[in-house]
């Protein structure tokens, strides 16, 4: 246990909103996470901010900037940056703040502003392998296009299989009023597949969404709030960034084809908190294409390997399922900004340990998975969050 | 001063000297063997990534391998949308590391396929030079 809990959760819109600004985004969702703490902003004695790509933007130091947005100036702020999984490293970093006891209460918030850029495959470019993998025209969509197909080379899994995620992220999105897809009808795997090459075997609807968005969480001490759902565990892993050199790389297991440091997150993580993966009553993983949302199932150990896809396809992973996943929409429904999404699994895991995700609510959850990775599986953080056990004042939403 | 006719990735150094730096890595696929334990990596590496070892040579690598896996770009980065599809590989070289390239004169790419090394265009920098560097074709 980190004995730190998540007192407040607050999250916008997700989407492009040419007329708002960063700094809108990231008050509006800091002070909607404050106020869902029941807390002043005053309470917030420390900060961290995640950002992937402040150069759309063309702002860095946002810690600090964001401090003085808020008001809360000299408040120690800082920025943390670790690909699309520094959201949730952000979130490690608030947990260790207050427990080295220097800090109460750290708010944690991620934000991006993917819709200022001109492309955001270029803009995401600076986290490929920049010498020889980038600079050879590959980018993201690419390097995991290679991991799909050596996904359906070792293990014999069709393409319908792999594309059911996209089916599954849509119904949640359809169902979240702050996703992507908010209201937008439901999807077949036929329409994933019919959708276009990106790049094959990747199709368009099996892409995460790249966007504007941001989300906060308030973390204080967890014997302060009794009511608020704890971090039983975090922890980050790293790998290789290059894909060709995890290749025979004796930290990777001489593959592309497992999601590997986030199955020694996810070891740590569980060991922290006590529990093993068939304890797990919800998920959220890192589908920044369908491909990925498997093998980060697979990484922590919900479904075997070579085995979640075709259990996402059996609806192993729907409301009624086995362990529902992405119950926000994830990457490929509700969005990828890609700094916001390591807190954006967090906000979800508290709304369905609060009970309070509506229809999109699974069934009496205890324990919440969330996990965000960065780069080309060369970074992966995972946490586990437990349903409060003290007297709860979000019970009555039963 | 250079004025850019054809559009250039917004992302990239302003710089000469990176490309330069890396030149025998993209022409010649130099990468390092280590002393220690014989382990050979791509790219050169500073730290055996297997032992640790610092003790590491040089060494270029061998310009022929084999498709690990395949897949097809139909939507090239900005600077690489000279083709209308770009198949590209994982392709592991017969002394050892793998590397990520491009395939060209090829039409169709089957795992195990015999491959050999190229130099062929990369991309356009932002200063106006062009990168050239490793792809691999079929082989005979």
């Amino acid at each position: 246990m980190t004995g730190v809990a998540v007192a407040g959760a607050g999250i916008t819109r997700h989407g492009f909103f040419p007329a708002r600004s960063w700094k809108d985004l990231i008050v509006e969702a800091s002070l909607a996470a404050v106020a869902d703490a029941g807390m002043d902003l005053g309470r917030i004695d420390g900060g961290m901010v995640s950002c992937t790509l402040p150069e759309t933007f063309e702002q860095q130091n946002l810690g600090a900037v964001t401090a003085d947005e808020l008001g809360l100036t000299p408040v120690p702020f800082g920025q943390l940056v670790g690909a699309c999984a520094g959201g949730l490293m952000a979130v490690q970093a608030g947990i260790r703040m207050i427990q080295s006891g220097a800090h109460r209460c750290v708010l944690v918030a991620g934000v991006e502003k993917q819709s200022d850029t001109t492309t955001t495959a270029d803009s995401m470019l600076s986290y490929v392998d920049a010498d020889f993998e980038a600079a050879a025209g590959f980018d993201f969509v690419d390097t995991m296009a290679l991991m799909h197909a050596r996904y359906l080379q070792v293990h014999g899994t069709s393409e319908e299989a792999v594309a059911a995620f996209a089916v599954a992220d849509r119904w949640y999105a359809r169902h979240n009023p702050v996703a992507v897809d908010t209201g937008r009808p439901d999807i077949t795997t036929a329409d994933v597949l019919d959708s276009g090459w990106v790049s094959k075997p990747i199709t368009r609807a099996a892409c995460g969404r790249a966007c504007d968005g941001s989300s906060a969480v308030v973390l204080v001490a967890a014997d302060e709030v009794p009511d608020a759902p704890v971090i039983a565990g975090i922890a980050q892993a790293t790998g290789p960034n290059g894909l060709a050199a995890k290749f025979g790389h004796p930290g990777y297991d001489g593959d592309i084809v497992r999601a590997l440091p986030t199955a020694i997150a996810a070891d740590s993580a569980y060991r922290q908190a006590g529990i093993g993966a068939g304890d797990v009553d919800v998920a959220q993983v890192h589908d920044c294409f369908t491909i990925m949302g498997s093998l980060h199932l697979e990484g922590l150990g919900i479904f075997p390997a070579g085995k979640a896809a075709l259990a996402v396809q059996a609806g192993e992973t729907a409301l009624d399922g086995r362990c529902p996943a992405n119950t926000d929409g994830g990457r490929i429904g509700l969005g990828h900004p890609t700094g916001t999404t390591g807190i954006n699994v967090v906000v979800e895991s508290v709304r369905q340990l609060r009970r309070e995700a509506g229809v999109r609510q699974v069934r009496d959850p205890e324990v919440a998975v969330c996990q965000a990775m960065g780069g080309n599986n060369s970074t992966s953080a995972v946490a586990v969050l437990r349903r409060a056990t003290g007297r709860s004042r979000h019970v009555g939403a039963e | 001063m250079w004025a850019p006719s054809e559009p250039i990735p917004r992302i990239n150094t302003a710089s000469g000297a990176r490309g330069w730096r890396n030149r025998h890595g993209r022409y010649r696929l130099v990468g390092t063997v280590c002393g220690a334990c014989e382990a050979v990596h791509f790219p050169a590496r500073r730290i055996c990534p297997s032992c640790r070892s610092a003790d590491l040579a040089e060494k270029p690598l061998s310009r022929t391998g084999k498709v690990v896996c395949a897949a097809e770009d139909h939507s090239p980065l900005v600077g690489h949308g000279g083709r209308p599809v770009r198949p590209f590989a994982i392709i592991e070289l017969d002394n050892g590391p793998s590397v990520l390239a491009e395939l060209v004169d090829v039409r169709t790419v089957t795992p195990g396929q015999r491959v050999e090394l190229v130099i062929r265009k990369w991309r356009r920098e932002s200063n106006g030079l062009y990168e050239y560097g490793y792809k691999f074709r079929e082989l005979p």
